[in-house]
């Protein structure tokens, strides 16, 4: 018997053993070498993250929030969306519409735990890491969701900010527009109240071109203009400025601030939008009798969803294939609107068909007020004349830049979308393209910063194992019942209590995401997976790994795959 | 109470009853089993010694009987005693783990309550679930009383450990395993003597890391299975040995094969298992008629007693062999290995062998069956080419 290169040779008959036993290693037998697939770990993009409007690691807050860490999970959520208590109450939540979990028990209620996040953020004031100032100044003009997010990550990036307001409230429309009913004031107040904690110093009654000049800003090393849209689409019919008809953002924002407030009762919203929606739902808690006419169908209402469900819960009625055509007056008062019926015709360039009144077809509505919320385009009156914009958006280029130097722009009155989640993405974008150009340096926009080396695939159901999960149904979301809340501007949602959010994320597949659940390593038969130094992955060795794929067939996630390995003839 | 059930000297006990008896008398550690009709009553009863009886052991509940042997593989290669019992479809089931049992050189004692395969589907007895084994690189003993069952287990234990090779201790369904007759249960101090502790050649032992059924390269393959053939063959004469130690001890002894008034006879039947006891009453009938017949059961199947069958058979001028099994297409099964260990045997004339296959499924044996044989076998000068099927 001898050993040649750590293998036993035997050299007789009799010094073979009577089966197959060994006592030396078997580590020279790479028997790696037989694979012709191998396992490799890649995390996929998990559906609610290539949704989710502001950007955030969803699945990496779930895994904090199961586990209870809290304070973590907002850190994460930070990186991205600086008010989760916000977003957590009026995002629509795209994040929850390709949701896996739908096909095994229902899908994660992402948004309400985002909810419970920010209130838990705000009631335990937890704050992102501070910066060190950098010396500079910046002037965000505007303090609605844009400029809000602009002013905190430029925060984080150590510069000193000054919020420019041209009214006397600060928080746009998320103060002014969105009803109490669905986002308290008081949340607006909180997210105001770190934002100011962070140093940021705001101006209220600041307006462009009145009272604010671009000479005025000289100090500042970059401004950026968060204004939003505040101009209101016309109806084009005479007596349009009657002081019975009314812009619906101006309606909603004298109903936010609590102004005194003389209307209706009978009032005819005319749009489709959520400004109409909003102001429906307002003046029917005022006690008004609101009616919504809307020139094209359900199916094209540019409001969300669950708020138009809602409007119908509280059985305001909307009247589709209506369009105004005139104000009808008596003894200088509104009585009436008359209207045309029409029908859907070619699709527009929007994609949606085009409403084409029916001749003929007039009749009339009984009012005693109109309000138009028709959609809202970029007040451009102030503006400096060496800015470009065309009558909708101020214009930008890569980097949020606009035509002149120094001034950037983002939001609604350049290139928003019209929701909070994009607001508070380009807010973020911006600061960091403000941030390149001071350090001359190219404006990359990474749109999830946290997810880097992350497949952009996104992971699909049929890669699960669904052995390691129970299908489980979401949490009844607690809310007010129409008759309950139509009296005043209570909030319906209440958010789900701690232990109702930890169960929530923990019910989370973690979508083609590794969560170091060990399993790979538990059924490896060559014992071939084990944990890198960090403890954040695993590492393979390839030496003995034969490519079986028990790996990956036991990882209930999808975050195990395999190749083909090149093995030459 | 085990001091008590230890110093028994004797108790009626069926064959099934006597396999689980013999197992605590060898004072098994491990029994994994799963129940399986007619082998039922075997776990039943170890069921009841444990509950009697203070004996240090594991039963291993288990889902299958591929499990079930692979428990006692489990438990073997850790170097204590292992024990399992099954029947039919579930031998069957364990066939790929008789293979390892067997190669892996383990000294595992298997008692196989012959049934017939399904389907169609039967609960009775016939040989063809072991016989199936036949290559698996098991030792096969057919037993012939509950008696015989209960010592063959332990002389199962005795060969194994010696040879490192498992044993199947055999007997016929419900004719042995569910009839009783008063057995002798062997002195505990003497079976000790003879039956030690376990002292395992090699065995999982964690201060002692090594690799057990890995990879065998065709230069080593064929002389590690030789190492087997050699074992095996080695078995046969250590069961003489143990046989004997048997009958000094105890007084009664079974032998490799066993012969009956073959001394002068122009005809011996060859029997296996429990219709070797109904043999020899139509042998004892038929000499008093003045025929000169006897008979020759064949207790060790495996490894194959071509000595014994050569010195017994190789001149008697008829052999009537009987099957109650059956390889299809071919003939039965003890048949053929008869006639493979004559060939050549000698010189000259060879003994004219007849082949007979009957009780298939549990078709009752009886005297007039055999005598059926004998008739046949004495009227014919020349055996039939074909194995006659006798009703």
């Amino acid at each position: 018997m001898k050993k040649e290169n750590g293998r036993v040779i035997f050299e007789t008959e009799d010094e073979l053993p009577i089966t197959a036993v060994s006592s030396a290693s078997t580590e020279f037998n790479k028997t790696g070498s037989w694979k012709y697939l191998e396992p490799y770990y890649e995390n996929l993009t998990p559906p609610c993250i290539n949704k989710c409007l502001t950007g955030q690691d969803i699945v990496t807050q779930l895994r904090l929030t199961e586990e209870g860490r809290f304070a973590e999970a907002v850190q994460v959520l930070y990186q991205a969306n600086p008010f989760p208590s916000i977003t957590g109450r009026v995002c629509p939540h795209p994040c929850e519409q390709p949701c896996n979990r739908k096909a095994y028990g229902g899908g994660i209620t992402i948004r309400a735990i985002e909810h419970f996040l920010g209130d838990y953020a705000a009631t335990h004031h937890v704050m992102p890491p501070a910066a060190s100032p950098n010396g500079k100044a910046i002037a965000v003009i505007g303090s609605g969701p844009a400029g809000l997010s602009a002013a905190f990550f430029l925060s984080l990036l150590g510069y000193s900010i000054t919020v420019f307001e041209a009214l006397q409230w600060i928080g746009g429309l998320l103060r002014t527009g969105i009803p109490s009913y669905r986002l308290p004031k008081y949340v607006v107040d909180d997210e105001v109240q770190k934002l100011r904690d962070l140093g940021v110093q705001f101006e209220m009654n600041k307006r462009m071109g009145k009272n604010l000049h671009l000479s005025e800003l000289g100090n500042f090393s970059a401004t950026l203009l968060a204004i939003g849209r505040g101009a209101s689409m016309k109806l084009g019919l005479p007596a349009e400025e009657h002081d019975d008809v009314w812009n619906g953002i101006d309606l909603l924002q004298k109903i936010n601030v609590g102004e005194p407030l003389t209307i209706g009762p009978k009032v005819v919203v005319i749009g489709g939008g959520n400004t109409a929606i909003d102001c429906a739902r307002s003046l029917l808690r005022l006690g008004c009798e609101p009616k919504i006419i809307y020139r094209r169908t359900k199916a094209e209402m540019p409001a969300f969803k669950d708020e138009v469900k809602q409007t119908l819960e509280e059985e305001i009625p909307i009247d589709y294939l209506i369009a105004p055509m005139k104000l009808i007056e008596e003894n200088g008062k509104l009585i009436a609107i008359e209207c045309l019926k029409t029908r859907l015709g070619e699709k527009d360039e929007s994609g949606r068909q085009r409403p084409v009144p029916i001749e003929g077809s007039n009749f009339s509505i009984p009012c005693d007020a109109v309000v138009k919320a028709l959609g809202e385009k970029l007040d451009g009156c102030g503006l400096p004349e060496t800015l470009k914009f065309d009558r909708e958006k101020i214009i930008i280029e890569n980097g949020y830049r606009t035509s002149h130097p120094g001034i950037f722009s983002c939001g609604d009155c350049a290139n928003g979308e019209g929701t909070v989640g994009d607001a508070i993405r380009h807010g973020r974008e911006a600061s960091l393209a403000i941030h390149a150009s001071l350090l001359e340096m190219p404006y990359a926009p990474s749109l999830i910063p946290t997810r880097q080396g992350v497949n952009p695939e996104i992971a699909k159901f049929k890669q699960f194992n669904l052995a390691y999960f129970q299908k489980s149904a979401p949490p009844t979301l607690q809310a007010l019942q129409p008759n309950e809340r139509i009296y005043g501007f209570q909030e319906i949602e209440s958010g789900l209590a701690r232990n109702e959010a930890m169960r929530e994320a923990a019910r989370c597949f973690k979508c083609g995401t590794c969560t170091m659940c060990d399993n790979c390593r538990v059924f490896c038969p060559d014992m071939a997976i084990r944990p890198k130094r960090d403890r954040h992955s695993y590492e393979i060795n390839y030496d003995y790994c034969k490519g079986c794929g028990v790996c990956v067939e036991e990882c209930p996630r999808g975050a195990i795959h395999l190749r083909k390995v090149d093995v030459g003839n | 109470m085990e001091q008590a059930l230890r110093e028994e000297k004797a108790l009626l006990l069926s064959g099934n009853q006597a396999a689980a008896y013999g197992a605590y008398l060898s004072r098994v550690q491990v029994i994994a089993a799963y129940p399986i009709t007619p082998q039922t009553t075997i776990i039943e009863t170890l069921a009841d010694i444990m509950t009697k009886a203070d004996w240090k052991h594991k039963f291993i509940n288990v889902e299958s009987e591929h499990s079930a042997m692979a428990c006692c593989i489990g438990a073997s290669m850790g170097g204590v005693r292992a024990y399992t019992a099954t029947s039919a479809q579930g031998l069957a089931l364990m066939h790929e783990l008789l293979h390892w049992a067997s190669g892996a050189r383990l000294p595992i004692v298997l008692v196989n309550v012959n049934r017939a395969m399904a389907p169609g589907w039967s609960i009775w007895s016939d040989q063809n679930d072991s016989l199936s084994q036949r290559d698996t690189g098991w030792i096969q003993l057919y037993c012939e009383s509950p008696q015989e069952v209960l010592d063959t287990v332990i002389q199962g234990f005795m060969v194994a450990e010696k040879v490192n090779v498992p044993v199947m201790v055999v007997e016929d369904a419900f004719i042995l395993s569910h009839t009783s007759e008063v057995v002798e249960l062997p002195d505990q101090a003497v079976i000790d003597r003879m039956l030690p502790p376990r002292a395992p050649a090699f065995r999982l032992d964690m201060e002692q890391p090594a690799a057990f059924g890995g990879l065998l390269g065709p230069e080593y393959y064929q002389e590690v299975r030789a190492k087997l053939h050699k074992a095996m063959e080695e078995a046969g004469r250590v069961l003489v040995n143990v046989d004997a130690l048997w009958q000094k001890n105890f007084g009664r002894s079974y032998g490799i094969v066993e012969p009956y008034r073959c001394e002068d006879a122009d005809l011996v039947l060859v029997t296996s298992g429990a219709i070797s006891s109904t043999s020899k009453i139509v042998i004892d009938q038929l000499r008093r008629q003045g025929r000169k017949i006897g008979r020759l059961k064949i207790k060790l199947f495996r490894p194959f007693p071509f000595q014994e069958i050569q010195r017994l058979l190789g001149d008697v001028p008829k052999v009537a062999i009987i099957d109650r099994n059956c390889s299809y297409g071919h003939h039965g099964i003890f048949f053929q290995e008869i006639k493979s260990a004559l060939y050549g045997s000698k010189k000259g004339d060879r003994p004219k062998l007849y082949g007979y296959i009957l009780g298939l499924g549990g078709r009752d044996v009886t005297i007039n069956t055999l005598r059926q044989v004998i008739d046949l076998t004495s009227e014919r000068d020349e055996p039939d080419p074909e194995t006659i099927w006798v009703k």
